[in-house]
Order: C-alpha cells, then structure tokens, then sequence
C-alpha cells in the first residue's frame, strides 16, 4: 500500500445505534473516499444462545423462545418447532389447524413484508412510505393481537396444532384488513415502487447473479429475485400449501430494485392465500391434546423440517434422546447467510451511500444471526 | 423604527418565525406521513433544552470558534437581506455581498466539524461544499440575469423594481426561467430532499450533527431556523416581489416552504454526485437559457 492510499484509506464503523442498521448489528467498512473496499459483519449484539438455551429447558417452554429468533416474522420458527416435535412424536394435528396455521404464516409474511419494504425504501430517505407500510402493518398487528393475545410473539402454534380458534366474526375482519392492505398498494407504487428516484436508487445496486445466489446459498425472495423461482412452498410443501393456488413472482435483475419487486408481489400473492384460507378452511377441532407438557418425554429421534418465511428458507433439525427438554435444536435461518456472507460480497466494491440500502433489500434479521 | 432596535430584535424576530416553520415543517410532513406529529412549539423546547445542557466534551478552541462562526455568518447575511421596514445594510451590500457571506456558515460548518474529526461529519461536510458547487453556480446566474435586466446589484432595488409591476412584475412571473432554476437551487441550498445528500441518516448517521451535542447542537439549530428564513427571504425579494408588510411577508414565507416541503415529503434522496449532475442537468441550462433570453 502506498503513502497516499495509506492516509486515503479509512474505517468507518456502522454500529447499532446507526440509523443504517437493521436491528442490533454491526459491520466495519474499508473505504477509500465512498468507495467500499472491504466490509467485515460484526454480529453478537443480540446473543442470547437460543438454541443452547433451549436444550436446557422443557419442549413447551421452547415455543416462548422461537419465535424470538427472528422479530419480524415469528411464525415460521414456530411452525418450524411445532412441526418437528410432531414429526418425532407422531403427533396428528386436526385439519382446521393446519388451514389456521398457514394463515398465521401468511399474515406473518405480510406484515414481514411491510416492514422491509419500509424500511428498504427509508434508506433512500424517503420516509413517508415506511411510516405508511408500518402503520399498514399494524392492522395485521391487531388481528395477531385478537387471534392470540399477542402483537410481535404470538406462541400460538403448539405441537398438536393451534392454541385456540378464531373469536367470533375473526374471518370477516381478516378480509377487511385484506381489502384495506390491496387498496393500499396502489399508493404504495406511486409513492416509492414507480417513484424515478427510487428507481434510480436501487437500480444496478447490490446485484447477485444466479450462480453467485446459487452458490452463495441465498434463499427466499432474494434468490427468486436472481430468477430462480425456489418456493418451499411449492418445492416442498407443508402444511395446505398444496391445496392453495398461488404464484411464485420472480425477477432476473438480481439488484436491490428486483428484491423489493419480488416482495412487493408476493404481498398480493400472501393476500390472495390468505382470502382463499377464509373461503375453505373446515370446521374442526384445533388442537389434538398432548400429554402433561410439564412431564412430556418426548420419544427419542430426529426430524428436519422446513419452511418459506419472508426472509427465505427456514429449517430446524432437532433431535430428541427421549427425555423432557430437547436434545438438539439447530436453527438454519436465511439471515445468517443474506446478512453475513452476501453482505460483506456485496459491499466491497459499492459505496457508502448504498451500503445501508443493500443491508436493508437482503432483509436479514439480525436476532437470527445470533441465535 | 430605530436602526439600533432593528439590528437587536431582528434575529429575534426571525429566530421565531423560523423555529415556527421548523415546527410547522415537522407538522406538515408528519401528515403527509399519516403521523400526529409533534406539538408546533417542539423546536422551540428541543433548543431549550440543548442549551440548557452542560458541555462535558470540547473538540478544542477552532471547534467552539468555528460554531460561532456559524451562527455568525448566518446573522451577518441577515443584516443585508430586507425584510419589510428595514432596509438598512441592504444600502451598503449588494447582491454579492450577500452571495459571499452566505458562504461564511457552511465554511464555519466545515471548521468545527472538521476539529471533531469524525468521519460522518466529515463526509457530511464534503457533500456540502460538493452540494454547494452544484446549485450556487444556477442561483448566482438567475441573480446576474436579473442584474442585467435592472441595470442594479442592490437587492432592495431589484425587489423595489418588481413591486413597481405588479404582480405581473414579480420575477417568476416575468422570467419563469430563472424563477424555476433559482427554485431548484433553493431545495438545494436548503437542504431539503432529494437533495439532502448533507445529513442522510441512513448514510452517515446524520452526518455534520453526529458528533454535536447540548450547545453546539443548540447553536446549530438557532443557525437553522434562522439561515432558512434568510434563504426563503432571498427568494421571496429575488423572485416573488419582496413583501411590504410583515403579514405578506409571512404568507410569502409559509407558502414558499410549503412548497418545497411537499416535494421534500415524496422524495428520497439522490447519491452525492446524482444531485449535483441534477443541478447542473436541469436548474443551470434553464438558468442559461434565462440569460439569453435577455441579452437577445
């Protein structure tokens, strides 16, 4: 390195008290002038050893923690859980919990996707719109909050199936909340999607090819963002996602434009699902009643299941010895590898204005990163 | 009324009408963003409150100097530009005198964050000075072209000329050319988006204000509320007539900022070196083509 790169280089650290962060996290970036030669993630803020600390406590109990995995969008964790406990335990779970599961599922991923397209778009400056998507957003905040008593953490699925049934008149306010959110995306293009500068903005910035995504490991709407329509659940359906007719939006560009396209899209494509939950859904129990959980041994084996949450493919391995608290629990999150490895590729070579917008359009929960 | 009251109650004056619009800006833009917002008075106990702070960490004597300096060439610009019933220094500095201590803030600016030496700020201060090339060229030429018309540099003249032709004779009207670059410039020099390329949060956390804090944040507040209404008021005197009383004076003012506060709601903003191609791709051909028009 020469004398003048030598004093033109610097460091500048993004910590979690920036306003270009997304969430607690950091990284520390290399540049010289705004141009980004190297960025090195720095996570750790958030460690609270979840799935250490789950090996410590009763398979019930778990359920409170998953869902802290990832604040944004809890359910799949949930679903991911249940499901593996089930799968182990030969648990059946009534056909009503099933259909009620994947609507907490998509209105998990939708109010998910309010959230990152706001907060995607508010690293432009343009911050009329996430204060739009995320008021939008607590319409289906309120919906969680009826169905199961909490807002953001719902620990609503148990294995077996789903803590308890819609309250009276739930399916004709889901409805409405889905009108009112279609009625809204309208806005929501004028303001930011069609917007020329924002266009201009995310146009050509933190581009992933498919066979860099490919090999990267990159899941979710960031992959089919690439082109690579890859859906777990059209791939490998759980829950009734093989009785539901739906769409996989996919763009080629592989840039920050292309991510918020794709998850724009699927807004209307989780809204549809959800309407088609509302028309078909069976009358039915919804829970099939587990064994004491405070003395539930649950038998020895593993399972490896899997889910589509809005930040990409979520899996849980878990493994059980036989006795009352799991004896493995392993997480594979999409945000370890969108919000760690993509990111510091993506960030060399860019500039410092784009860098929190590329953080924000790979849509990486940094609670997962430290699980 | 007596020069010597002027001179002390006028920063005063335009010190509350401009944190007014700081809080009526914080107000409109909270509704348009379907928010409350907070009360229209909150500027006024935000700055209250920084300088009732005490001051633990000093970057050293250049940093304090420097704010002052700030505040400072702010004030000074406000001396030579008219408002209505005092005109006083506008008789002794011109148009160009008052483009040249205009420069004195941001140059204050780049001083006392400099001494900080945090990168924010400093990357903060270079897209200003990078900002201040891009729309200062276009809104010096909107002031020549006017110049040239007038046969005068005196601002109080050019708005006392205006005000002669009615409305017809305000300069956007007259000369929309030069009105709309000079408008363009003004977002600019404001700072609004989408050319707010200077704090960009998301960017560089805020960039020239990351490191300031209890009376330094103060000042720069004080600078703010009042350096806006300055810049409005040259506006208002270069191209929308001037004002004759304190009443059309302020409508003018609320008016004009609603404006470009609306454009500044629905905007994201531009990267660095987008904002200054824009300035130089649109406001300053128009600019240009303005001046020709009245030579020829």
């Amino acid at each position: 390195m020469s004398k003048i790169d030598e004093v033109r280089d610097y460091e500048l650290f993004i910590g979690p008290n920036h306003p270009g962060i997304e969430g607690n996290f950091s990284f520390k970036m290399k540049l010289q002038g705004d141009k980004i030669l190297s960025a090195k993630t720095d996570a750790g803020y958030l460690h609270r050893g979840f799935e250490k600390l789950m090996e410590e406590r009763l398979f019930i109990q778990n359920i409170a923690i998953v869902c802290r995995i990832c604040v944004p969008d809890p359910d799949p964790n949930e679903n991911n859980y249940a499901r593996a406990i089930e799968e182990i335990a030969g648990i059946e779970v009534p056909e009503r919990a099933h259909w009620i599961r994947t609507l907490v599922l998509e209105l998990s991923r939708l109010a998910s996707h309010l959230f990152g397209l706001g907060g995607h778009v508010a690293t432009t400056g343009l911050y009329a719109f996430p204060n739009w998507t995320i008021a939008d957003r607590d319409r289906i905040m309120e919906l969680f909050e009826e169905l199961t008593g909490g807002r953001v953490y719902h620990i609503y699925q148990l294995p077996g199936g789903v803590r308890r049934d819609f309250p009276d008149g739930f399916e004709r306010r889901v409805l409405d909340v889905m009108d009112y959110i279609e009625s809204r995306l309208s806005d929501y293009d004028d303001l930011a999607i069609n917007n020329s500068l924002f266009i201009k903005r995310a146009t050509g910035i933190g581009v992933i090819t498919k066979e860099q995504a490919i090999k990267w490991g990159v899941t979710g709407p960031n992959l089919r963002a690439c082109g690579v329509a890859a859906d777990v659940r059209k791939d490998d359906p759980y829950e009734v996602y093989d009785k539901l007719d739906f769409e996989i939006p996919t763009r080629t560009e592989g840039d920050a434009y292309a991510r918020i396209i794709v998850r724009r899209k699927e807004i209307e494509q989780s809204i549809s699902i959800v309407r088609q939950i509302i028309d078909k859904i069976p009358a039915g129990p919804v829970w099939n009643k587990i064994p004491n959980p405070l003395k539930w041994k649950v038998p020895a084996g593993d399972a490896y299941v899997r889910t589509e949450s809005s930040k990409g493919e979520y899996a849980y391995y878990m493994v059980s010895d036989g006795g009352r608290n799991p004896y493995r629990v392993h997480v594979r999150g999409a945000s370890t590898t969108h919000g760690v490895h993509v990111l510091e590729n993506l960030l060399a070579g860019s500039r410092i204005e784009d860098a929190s917008q590329i953080m924000f359009s790979l849509d990486a929960c940094p609670p997962e990163v430290d699980r | 009324m007596n020069v010597v009251l002027w001179i002390i109650f006028l920063p005063i004056i335009l010190f509350v009408i401009g944190t007014f619009m700081l809080g009526y800006s914080r107000k409109f833009i909270a509704r348009i963003e379907r928010r409350y917002g907070p009360p229209i008075q909150q500027v006024f106990y935000d700055i209250f409150k920084l300088m009732n702070k005490k001051t633990n960490i000093s970057h050293g004597w250049m940093h304090d100097i420097a704010i002052l300096m700030l505040l400072g060439g702010t004030l000074l610009t406000m001396y030579f530009v008219p408002v209505p019933g005092f005109h006083f220094f506008a008789q002794y500095g011109d148009m160009l005198v008052i483009m040249y201590i205009l420069l004195i803030p941001a140059l204050g600016m780049a001083l006392g964050v400099g001494e900080t030496a945090n990168p924010n700020g400093s990357i903060g201060i270079s897209r200003a000075l990078m900002m201040l090339a891009g729309y200062d060229i276009p809104f010096v030429l909107t002031f020549i072209g006017f110049a040239m018309i007038n046969h005068t540099t005196s601002m109080y003249d050019l708005m006392l000329a205006q005000q002669a032709g009615g409305i017809a004779g305000w300069g956007l009207i007259s000369q929309p050319l030069l009105g709309i670059a000079a408008l363009i410039a003004l977002q600019g020099m404001l700072g609004e988006k989408p050319f707010e390329v200077m704090v960009a949060p998301h960017e560089i956390a805020t960039g020239p204000m990351t490191e300031m804090g209890g009376k330094y944040l103060g000042i720069m507040m004080i600078q703010h509320a009042i350096g806006i209404v300055v810049e409005l008021t040259i506006y208002i005197n270069l191209f929308l007539g001037g004002a004759v009383n304190w009443f059309e004076y302020i409508v003018k003012l609320f008016v004009l900022f609603t404006m470009l506060l609306s454009v500044n709601a629905v905007f994201g903003r531009f990267r660095t070196d987008d904002a200054v191609r824009f300035m130089w791709k649109i406001p300053l051909p128009l600019a240009i083509i303005g001046i020709l028009f009245i030579i020829f």
